[in-house]
């Protein structure tokens, strides 16, 4: 999406700074509006102007279709969008000084269209995209076929902070099958493979030993969780056997057992990174909380600790959890991640980990069901955007995304003031203080930050500046020789 | 005969009703296609306002009779995945389909008739019993199984052909960009007078052709050659021989006239796994016809999509095995009293 359409702010690549790109500026002008200010003179690809019309009418058209697989609830937290003159617009948003605001305005959700040729109500056919030809990115689509090949070339009218290419255009090529990507990479016949999850580390090896290609990993900003329905794991607030402080303990032992580095060394061909935090690195509040209040305090796990925590919980027998994960869902190597956790936390005979499957779909359901047969289950968050609150809100605010039943009163008064606090400092202490309790109760244990695995042959340039924790793998600043 | 042909038209519709029927309720089993691909990211309020709307709170029969309804005016829906229709999006994938699988069928018979004839000459000889081992060993063996060691021979010990695609990608852009194509690619490259572009496609329909053609030859190999050497002992054709017609005369036309409904019909009885073939060819080379969609909605839970690939294929096995049944009743009206040999 990006390649072919732009944004009123964006980051260069290895930074996480949002900067006006199509934007002139932007501001709040009260808690409650903000405005915007969109360059002069810009044009899409066909020559149409492209000016403050055309993002009213790119955010308006979001709701307006309201595409149950659309992006449109990040734009949740935004009100109304007025205009006020050609370049200008105000934005109402329903966050005093909401901080998340530059993000959205940088996500998919607000990229921006031609009014004259995306009507407001109905999505285009690729047919009709292509044909109209009217792109705002540094990049036009030349040919498209749906999960399967798009062809990008430059854009000539492009004025954004990215700049024109590098290269003559992009061919990007869809695998169903990604043993089809190792060999097509192995054989040279691309000039970059970009796995998500799913190349093995032989598969990865075997590639790069073939002569032409490097192994590039990307900086992690998937966390891998852990997640426990507090209700229905021991001790949970479902059960006879309600105990808070106990159900506490059973997960604070669990998070002293766990050894990320021992499953970051083998799995997703060391694209998963161990974390500590569930912000990733380079994002506001990231910090190393979970490596000094478990384990041995140097990230290594201390099976003494856990059993002195359930020892003062006064839980004395074995400690039972039933895990479910997707085995479809986060590629071959979750089976091995998770055998080796189940390992970890049996060594010493505190625990006993059953590992359960569920399709995906099926895993989705369960997970949210109201009454589960299961504890603790597996699964990644994929970020919308590459803020903290993004880490936050949408996992362990009321109804989140986790479904771990977690509640917590000043968690979710935190979460809405550092979604406020203008000043950076301010916001950093206000989210270490939301990680201190997460860290505390637990409801959810980040064990690893994924990232991507990409193949790359020799003689191509930049993989490594776009593989940041944006996200957003931006062509543009690919080249080869 | 019309009594014949009324029969096997009430028989295809009957069956084509309980097959779509069959995966229409089996697919409603596991949960609405909303839920199954929204659930988790709707509200309950909102996941029920929209279940509703698409009327899959109604009861089973009511929902067929619409879906039926529809169907007949060529309607199979939207998906919840893409939001796109159906019928076009599942439309635009035969062409690739078929033009593997017409491929693989001549390439099929081209490999089974002079094996099966060559097999036929002396039966229980050393040439026979290695062709027949020979097809066993190769029916026998999964589709997915073969298209892998094809293409390690072919494309990666000897490098000869391409790994995966229908094209290679040099070519794309021209045959994506053009609305006036057809979509199958050989046919295609000629209309743009691109011969580059059609020795790709044929080098790259290579491997996956292969593999669904020796899963057919495999049957055929053996079916025609128990009916040739069925054909080649009855009475008339040794009477035939003892009068001194020649063996190229034996086999053509007297023996094909006779072999013909057999061959015919075990041909009928493996349509069906020659579509489960596809499937599996198709997503080990990535070409991207009705296998490929279908393993995809399937993983996507594209349900509506899904259904309109099982609609489309029930009608075309159905069809067949009909179409089939026809063509042997107007090449031997004597094959419905007939028995041919036991393999």
């Amino acid at each position: 999406m990006f390649q072919a359409f732009g944004s009123l702010f964006n980051a260069m690549p290895g930074s996480t700074e949002l900067i006006p790109d199509l934007a002139e500026s932007g501001e709040y002008v009260s808690p409650r509006e903000f405005r915007v200010v969109v360059r002069e003179g810009l044009r899409f690809s066909n020559g149409n102007t492209l000016d403050a019309s055309d993002v009213k009418h790119s955010i308006d058209r979001m709701r307006i279709i309201d595409d149950a697989n659309g992006p449109q609830i990040l734009l949740q937290y935004l009100d109304e969008v007025d205009l006020v003159d050609n370049q200008t617009l105000i934005l109402n948003v329903l966050n005093d000084y909401d901080q998340s605001l530059l993000h959205v305005l940088s996500s998919v959700a607000t990229v921006i269209v031609d009014e004259e040729v995306f009507p407001v109500d109905r999505v285009l056919t690729p047919e009709e995209i292509i044909s109209a030809g009217s792109f705002s990115g540094p990049y036009l689509i030349e040919a498209f076929e749906s999960e399967s090949f798009v062809s990008f070339v430059p854009n000539p009218s492009f004025q954004g902070i990215w700049g024109q290419p590098k290269n003559d255009g992009v061919i990007v090529r869809y695998y169903a099958d990604d043993n089809n990507l190792a060999l097509d990479a192995k054989t040279g016949q691309l000039d970059i493979a970009i796995a998500w999850r799913s190349l093995t580390p032989t598969a990865i090896e075997d590639a790069a030993n073939s002569g032409n290609l490097r192994q590039v990993l990307s900086e992690g900003s998937v966390p891998a969780f852990l997640s426990f329905r507090l209700d229905t794991q021991p001790f949970g607030t479902s059960l006879d056997t309600a105990n808070e402080d106990k159900a506490r303990a059973v997960r604070q032992a669990f998070a002293h057992l766990v050894d990320r580095t021992a499953v970051s060394d083998t799995a997703y061909g060391g694209s998963l990174t161990p974390a500590f935090s569930v912000i990733p690195k380079g994002l506001t509040g990231h910090s190393q909380i979970l490596k000094n209040l478990y384990g041995d305090g140097n990230g290594l796990p201390d099976s003494a600790k856990a059993a002195q925590t359930l020892q003062a919980a006064g839980i004395t027998e074995k400690v039972k959890l039933r895990l479910l994960y997707p085995p479809d869902r986060y590629g071959p190597m979750s089976e091995v991640v998770l055998n080796q956790i189940k390992d970890q936390v049996e060594r010493d005979g505190l625990f006993e980990l059953e590992l359960f499957t569920a399709e995906w779909s099926a895993f989705r359901e369960i997970r949210r069901a109201e009454t589960v047969e299961y504890d603790l289950f597996y699964s990644h968050w994929g970020p919308d955007f590459a803020d903290s609150d993004n880490y936050l809100s949408p996992l362990f605010g009321p109804g989140g995304w986790l479904a771990t039943g977690f509640n917590n009163d000043s968690v979710n008064s935190l979460l809405g003031e550092q979604l406020s606090a203008q000043d950076a400092e301010q916001r950093a202490a206000l989210i270490e203080e939301i990680e201190r309790i997460l860290s505390t109760e637990l409801p959810a244990i980040v064990i690893g930050m994924d990232g991507r695995s990409s193949l790359v042959k020799s003689g191509v340039k930049g993989v490594d500046e776009i593989l940041d924790v944006t996200f957003k793998v931006r062509y543009g600043f690919i080249s080869k020789n | 005969m019309v009594k014949f042909f009324i029969e096997r038209l009430v028989g295809f519709v009957l069956t084509s009703l309980i097959l779509v029927f069959t995966v229409f309720a089996l697919g409603r089993l596991t949960g609405d296609p909303i839920t199954a691909s929204l659930g988790d990211r709707l509200s309950d309020s909102e996941l029920k306002r929209r279940v509703s709307e698409a009327g899959y709170d109604r009861p089973l029969l009511v929902q067929f009779g619409d879906y039926l309804l529809n169907l007949t005016k060529g309607d199979f829906g939207v998906s919840f995945i893409s939001g796109t229709e159906v019928a076009p999006r599942v439309l635009s994938f035969v062409p690739a389909t078929l033009e593997l699988g017409l491929t693989a069928l001549v390439l099929a018979v081209l490999i089974s008739i002079p094996l099966a004839v060559l097999a036929s000459r002396r039966p229980g000889g050393f040439i026979d019993t290695l062709i027949r081992s020979g097809a066993v060993t190769l029916y026998a063996l999964p589709v997915f199984f073969t298209a892998m060691l094809l293409r390690a021979i072919f494309s990666i010990w000897i490098p000869l052909l391409p790994t995966s695609g229908r094209v290679g990608i040099e070519h794309r852009v021209a045959l994506l960009s053009n609305p006036e194509l057809t979509g199958w690619y050989l046919v295609d490259s000629l209309l743009l007078g691109n011969f580059a572009m059609f020795a790709s496609v044929l080098s790259h329909m290579a491997l996956p052709a292969l593999a669904i053609a020796i899963l057919v030859a495999a049957n055929l190999t053996r079916v025609i050659r128990s009916n040739l050497v069925y054909a080649l002992q009855s009475e008339p054709l040794e009477f035939a021989s003892a009068l001194g017609l020649p063996r190229r005369a034996l086999l053509w036309p007297h023996s094909a006239k006779m072999v013909a409904p057999q061959v015919l019909t075990s041909f009928g009885y493996s349509v069906a796994s020659i579509v489960g073939g596809f499937v599996y060819a198709e997503v080990a080379f990535e070409w991207r016809g009705l296998g490929s969609l279908l393993t995809e909605s399937v993983l996507n839970r594209d349900f509506e999509v899904l259904q309109a690939i099982v609609v489309l294929l029930v009608l075309i096995i159905v069809a067949a095995n009909v179409i089939i049944d026809i063509t042997i009743q107007l090449i031997d009206r004597r094959h419905l009293s007939r028995t041919g040999p036991n393999e």
